[in-house]
């Protein structure tokens, strides 16, 4: 067999099957939310949808997705990075606390979002908790809150492990010589760390950021379950849309945004990311 | 600058024990060389010299000042790694400078003191350059650089030339030793190469299992071992036992062989050694003569050496080029009485 056919061979399964499902999906939500594709509607190309897309639920829905997406990446970003380090030296007890804290990776969202629901509703154990020590007068609103501390706290727990294993496997890379080269001139155990072991992570801290945000900015189950009445996030208003209220190129544009703002987040972010390092190396 | 004192150290890592009850001085300027097989516990000195480890036991004193509980950031000590482990997201530059900035100099004095140290290690030109585009060499001296920069009160060296290839790893130990003799920093120097021990130490302390088994200067290591274990590390060597007849002659498996005599030995059962260069290729004159049929012959550029039998033990000799023995032959060569070193 020629080598340039067997690479062929070799690419073409997967990059086909990615591409197919992507450029097809793709085009069709781009046809939908011009109208030239759609159902129950003569179709034909119109801005329409899109001039009527920006009210005001779908900025507000803009806005909660994003602050979502952003506090969930960095919130989860600033449980994740201490544990990592703590668990980078193998001390008594890391290797128990590294196994449960994995625990999250093997629970669905929307099973999640139940889970936690228990624990933190408004008669779940933390307010009873509270209430019973008196901390409080009355249960908090913890779940279904208007900023969306509930959605917030299940995506921080369902991200963290994840996060985890992203900034593990960086922390990995970083030899111990290049450290005890910076204590034997001088680095104390906090310059260590701000001039050597953040530096060397930036990489992995960047990965794991952009790949959370990614994963809630679009959320679903949770928001579903645990956000707020209103605002929604843009996956549910999307569901809405297209399945409660029919408007399917609505549903499309809105398919649009999600996807280009995540597309634009990770330009922007990873473009300041570069700008920081090069400034601070 | 400063003396360097361990008193009885001793580290243990999961039941072995890894240095065992060391002791040791180190003047103040003078290069100190920890040489000995792997596992010998020398890294692992060197390792709590600077901090990295705590000794189980025992105590570690620069000058007057105990160091056994102060961390490395505080101990102004200075090491080059064995994978020289520079910083790859900093210039070169910057690497030189860590400890300055860590040590809080102001910007002018640092770089000022940067620029000299990359000089002595004839690095200036390439401050920007980071540590993935330079050539093992460069940055073999970039660590040295940085090491030095500091003034460090001892300077701490893990087989800082074993990456290197065999032409640079000539250059550069004599070039080591003659920053050393120049900025006259407390050295202490660990390698399992006795080529190397011989060429940069004051001193050197021959290790085996966490113990010491010879301080002495180069010479004194080389001609005079104490015991078959440094003679036998440090360069090629003939060991025979024997049992002692007298004063001045020892019995042995290829003869009886003549010895100086006024040895102070603790019993007759001794070892003999000599090296293959203090056997004559003539042996008029000489108290001993040694019969053998060569085995084998390797030509060294400079001598040759050879293998030849005598009465089934192996020896091992040198000759000039122009003497060469041939595989088979018999030679008998000579050897003299002081040459031959006698171990309890």
């Amino acid at each position: 067999m020629r080598p340039r056919l067997a690479i062929v061979l070799l690419v073409l399964p997967g990059a086909g099957f990615i591409f197919l499902f992507l450029a097809v999906a793709l085009t069709i939500t781009a046809l939908q939310s011009v109208g030239v594709l759609g159902f129950g509607r003569e179709p034909g190309f119109t801005w329409e949808f899109w001039v009527a897309l920006f009210d005001r639920q779908f900025l507000d829905s803009f806005l909660f997705s994003a602050k979502v997406g952003i506090g969930s990446a960095f919130g989860t970003l600033l449980l994740a990075y201490p544990l990592a380090l703590f668990l980078r030296r193998r001390r008594a007890g890391a290797r128990f606390i590294g196994s449960v804290v994995k625990i999250p990776l093997f629970v669905p969202a929307l099973v999640a979002a139940f889970l936690i629901l228990n624990t933190m509703a408004f008669h779940g154990v933390i307010n009873g908790v509270l209430l019973g020590f008196g901390l409080v007068d009355q249960p908090l609103r913890m779940l279904n809150d208007k900023f969306g501390w509930g959605v917030l706290a299940i995506q921080v727990w369902k991200n963290l492990p994840f996060q985890l294993l992203v900034l593990a496997s960086v922390l990995a890379t970083i030899r111990t010589d290049i450290e005890d080269a910076a204590r034997n001139l001088g680095a104390g155990p906090w310059q260590v760390l701000r001039h050597i072991i953040l530096p060397l992570s930036m990489p992995g801290i960047l990965i794991a950021v952009v790949l959370v945000f990614i994963m809630t900015f679009g959320d679903f189950a949770i928001t579903r379950i645990a956000g707020p009445i209103y605002p929604t996030s843009l996956a549910v208003l999307m569901h809405t849309k297209a399945l409660t209220l029919s408007e399917w190129n609505l549903a499309a544009c809105i398919g649009m945004v999600i996807m280009v703002a995540s597309l634009a987040f990770v330009g922007v972010y990873a473009r300041t990311a570069r700008l920081l390092q090069g400034t601070a190396a | 600058m400063s003396r360097l004192r361990l008193n009885h150290l001793t580290r243990r890592f999961e039941g072995m024990v890894a240095v065992d009850d060391l002791s040791l001085e180190v003047a103040d300027g003078e290069f100190l060389t920890l040489l000995g097989p792997s596992g010998c516990g020398k890294t692992t000195t060197l390792r709590m010299i600077a901090g990295f480890l705590g000794p189980d036991a025992g105590d570690i004193w620069f000058d007057d000042r105990r160091m056994t509980d102060v961390p490395p950031h505080r101990r102004n000590t200075a090491m080059v790694f064995q994978s020289y482990a520079l910083f790859p997201h900093m210039s070169v530059a910057e690497n030189v400078g860590f400890g300055l900035l860590m040590r809080k100099l102001p910007k002018a004095e640092s770089a000022a003191r940067v620029a000299e140290a990359l000089e002595l290690v004839s690095l200036t030109g390439l401050e920007d350059r980071r540590p993935g585009q330079l050539s093992g060499g460069q940055q073999q001296r970039v660590a040295l650089a940085r090491a030095i920069v500091t003034r460090p009160d001892i300077l701490l060296f893990d087989e800082p030339l074993s990456n290197l290839d065999a032409k640079l790893r000539e250059k550069v130990r004599v070039e080591i030793r003659e920053l050393q003799r120049r900025l006259r920093i407390t050295s202490i120097y660990v390698t399992h190469d006795q080529a190397e021990a011989l060429v940069v130490s004051d001193r050197i302390v021959v290790m085996n299992r966490g113990r010491i088994e010879q301080i002495g200067d180069p010479d004194t290591i080389y001609r005079a071992p104490d015991n078959a274990f440094v003679a036998d590390f440090i360069g090629l060597t003939n060991i025979i036992e024997g049992t002692l007849l007298d004063d001045r002659t020892v019995d042995t498996p290829i003869g009886r062989l003549r010895i100086d005599g006024g040895q102070p030995l603790k019993s007759t059962r001794v070892k003999l050694i000599w090296r293959p260069e203090d056997m004559k290729a003539t042996a008029n004159g000489l108290a001993n003569r040694l019969s053998g049929t060569v085995r084998q012959v390797i030509f060294r550029g400079n001598v040759t050496e050879f293998t030849f039998d005598v009465n089934g033990h192996s020896l091992r000799g040198q000759l000039d080029n122009d003497l060469r023995p041939r595989e088979g032959e018999t030679v008998t060569l000579g050897l003299d009485a002081d040459r031959i070193r006698v171990v309890g």
